[in-house]
């Protein structure tokens, strides 16, 4: 099957004054068209950083210092390319973080779903309502009309989530990078918002790129993982293959510190402070020998 | 937005404007500077004199020419002016639609210029532009209105006459005005000859009132638009498909505006004061100017009413910013 997305020894730095601090160091994606990828990594491992490259929105102060972002698929079918011809990618979309900032606080729902749907559609606006309605109902709103005629910080943080989510697949995306698009719910609405997301995925063929530190969440959605740390990926693979037998320690910490509910006297075990403090060195020894 | 809310404003209003007409009635007749002394000449007899005094009420005690001015001013009478001899009230009327057609002029070039400013800041961020926005705001923020003024009228009046420098406008049309709004009223009765006299002759009073509030206005909104441009709902946009400048002034704008008038509204009530010496310098006919003949003359009920109309000023524009903030932001609307 066709590529949606290759990401060829990326390597990427933030400019601080006079030196360039290393983000991601060598990194190598490849998602099949339709693929749910998981990208897990602690916090600062350089995972949002990596969707801003995909998507286009990188800080003024970073820089790509190696390596490429290509998108095959989409080089082979021109006709996914008519809204962003001048970008030459297609259109890649993104679930967010945090559904409240996320949202212009400004403006009702309505009114920035509109907005984007006037981006690609030449309609009247009783047909940009129309189909606003729509994507509305698809994310299993049940009152589009009113949600429409609302302000975000009027809505539940499950219904703006869900709002996210019907804007990103609005443009028809043919990528969608979900940036830890369920952490700021709570755990029952969490798997509504999860089960929502694979089935408009499964419907589209849509490729995503999912965000995550939870494991159970990557094991339940996706096909494929990559694991990070320090910019750099330690482990990637088929999800029943890393997790039955996870080849680097790494990984196998994190599967271990997943704490059990079944088993609340066992003591919590992060990962261990040596084998952090190894990874890093080794991100440093591979900057060091980058320079020479 | 509701009535409860304004008339509930209004209201707090009261005691602003008691403590204003109380402090500047006894501050008044603190400070030396007797107003018949400036108004009959070296021959007036002491008799002259008493006669003049008991006639304006000024021979009774503070205390008792207070009463008698609160019982007038709450049937809306502010008196008459010692040095013109003419109801206050009058007065002012005839010269306070002078000034608010300056003020609203200066507000609109300021708050004009300022929004292309910090637009354009913002769109150049980081780049060399940027700092040519940023050097232009900080010298022009660091020159008072009076001081444009006499720049303005040294450049454009008199090295390079091409500007008028004095009055309203040309003495030589006539215009018969019905309510001294010569903008407003020669735009809606046709006589563009009029309007085009009263907006040359308006251009270097307001724009010497209008830079300083633009440099400040345009400061504060520009770093309140940069801060805006790191927010998720910014970003997001940007991954949406709109472009810069539309990110700009379409997502970020709005919500860069809330706090921005917030923290220099204050600055467009410093404007009504700022026209007392812009007014004076151009030979402006508004109220400004007339409070400063007003206290030359130390005629007392003249300052008073002039006084209370600042006031009252004051606390219609804070009036209007509060209603304009709440406009912007649907948060602030619900509670
Ligand atoms: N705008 C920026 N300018 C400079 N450095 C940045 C910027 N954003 C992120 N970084 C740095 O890049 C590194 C990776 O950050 P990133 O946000 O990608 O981590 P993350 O894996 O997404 O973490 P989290 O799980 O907390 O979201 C961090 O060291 C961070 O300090
Ligand atoms: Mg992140």
């Amino acid at each position: 099957m066709t590529s949606a997305l290759v990401v060829h020894d990326l390597h990427l730095a933030v400019r601080n004054g006079q030196v360039l601090l290393p983000i991601l160091r060598g990194i190598n994606l490849n998602l099949p068209q339709g693929e749910i990828h998981g990208l897990v990594g602690e916090s600062g491992a350089g995972k949002t950083m990596l969707g801003r490259v995909i998507l286009d929105i990188l800080p003024p102060s970073a820089v790509i210092t190696s390596g490429n972002v290509d998108y095959p698929a989409h080089r082979s079918s021109p006709s996914l390319n008519r809204k962003s011809a001048h970008r030459r990618r297609p259109h890649i979309s993104l679930i967010p973080q945090d559904p409240l900032t996320s949202l212009n606080p400004v403006k009702r729902i309505g009114k920035q779903m509109g907005e984007i749907l006037r981006l690609a559609h030449k309609d009247s606006s009783q047909q940009i309502h129309e189909r606003a309605k729509q994507h509305l109902r698809e994310v299993k709103i049940r009152n589009p009309g009113q949600v429409l005629q609302q302000y975000p910080h009027q809505l539940s943080g499950g219904m703006r989530q869900r709002v996210l989510i019907a804007m990103a697949f609005s443009t028809e995306p043919s990528i969608i990078i979900a940036d830890e698009p369920t952490t700021a719910l709570d755990v029952s609405v969490q798997q509504r918002v999860l089960r929502l997301i694979r089935d408009l995925q499964k419907e589209r063929g849509t490729t995503i790129l999912f965000v995550t530190h939870d494991l159970g969440v990557v094991a339940k959605l996706c096909d494929r993982v990559s694991l990070m740390h320090s910019g750099m990926i330690l482990e990637q693979g088929k999800v029943s293959d890393v997790f039955q037998s996870p080849s680097h320690p790494y990984t196998r910490s994190l599967l271990e510190a997943i704490p059990r509910y079944d088993k609340p006297r066992e003591k919590l075990s992060p990962v261990a402070n040596d084998l952090q403090t190894q990874l890093i060195r080794e991100a440093d020894e591979y900057d060091r020998q980058r320079r020479v | 937005m509701s009535y409860p809310y304004l008339i509930n404003r209004l209201l707090l209003a009261l005691p602003t404007l008691a403590g204003a007409v109380t402090i500047t009635f006894i501050l008044l007749r603190v400070v030396p500077g007797d107003p018949i002394a400036m108004m009959t000449g070296p021959g007036a007899t002491e008799a002259d004199i008493a006669q003049l005094r008991a006639h304006y009420g000024l021979d009774q005690s503070i205390a008792h020419q207070f009463v008698i001015y609160l019982s007038q001013l709450i049937t809306g009478d502010l008196g008459t002016s010692i040095s013109l001899r003419q109801n206050v009230g009058e007065l002012i009327a005839g010269r306070l639609p002078v000034t608010i057609e300056l003020v609203v002029i200066a507000m609109l070039i300021a708050v004009g210029f300022a929004l292309i400013l910090a637009l354009k800041g913002t769109f150049w961020r980081g780049r060399w532009p940027e700092r040519l926005v940023d050097g232009f705001i900080g010298v022009t923020v660091a020159i008072p209105d009076f001081l444009w003024a006499l720049s303005l009228i040294l450049i454009l009046g008199v090295a390079i006459p091409i500007m008028p420098i004095f009055g309203r406008m040309d003495l030589t049309i006539s215009f018969d005005s019905w309510t001294n709004f010569y903008l407003t009223e020669s735009l809606l009765r046709g006589r563009f000859e009029v309007t085009r006299s009263v907006l040359y002759h308006m251009v270097l009073p307001a724009v010497s009132l209008a830079l300083p509030l633009m440099a400040i206005t345009a400061r504060v909104l520009k770093s309140c638009l940069n801060a805006e441009m790191n927010r998720e709902y910014v970003t997001l946009a940007r991954t949406q498909g709109f472009g810069r400048l539309k990110v700009i002034y379409s997502q970020a704008l709005r919500n860069a505006l809330v706090p921005a008038t917030a923290l220099s509204g204050v600055q467009f009530t410093f404007l009504i004061g700022g026209t007392v010496l812009v007014e004076r310098i151009f030979g402006y006919p508004g109220i400004g100017n007339m409070a400063i003949d007003a206290v030359i003359n130390r005629d007392l009920p003249l300052i008073q009413g002039l006084v209370l109309t600042f006031a009252i000023l004051f606390i219609l524009v804070n009036l209007l910013i509060d209603l304009f903030i709440t406009f912007l932001d649907p948060r602030l609307r619900h509670v």
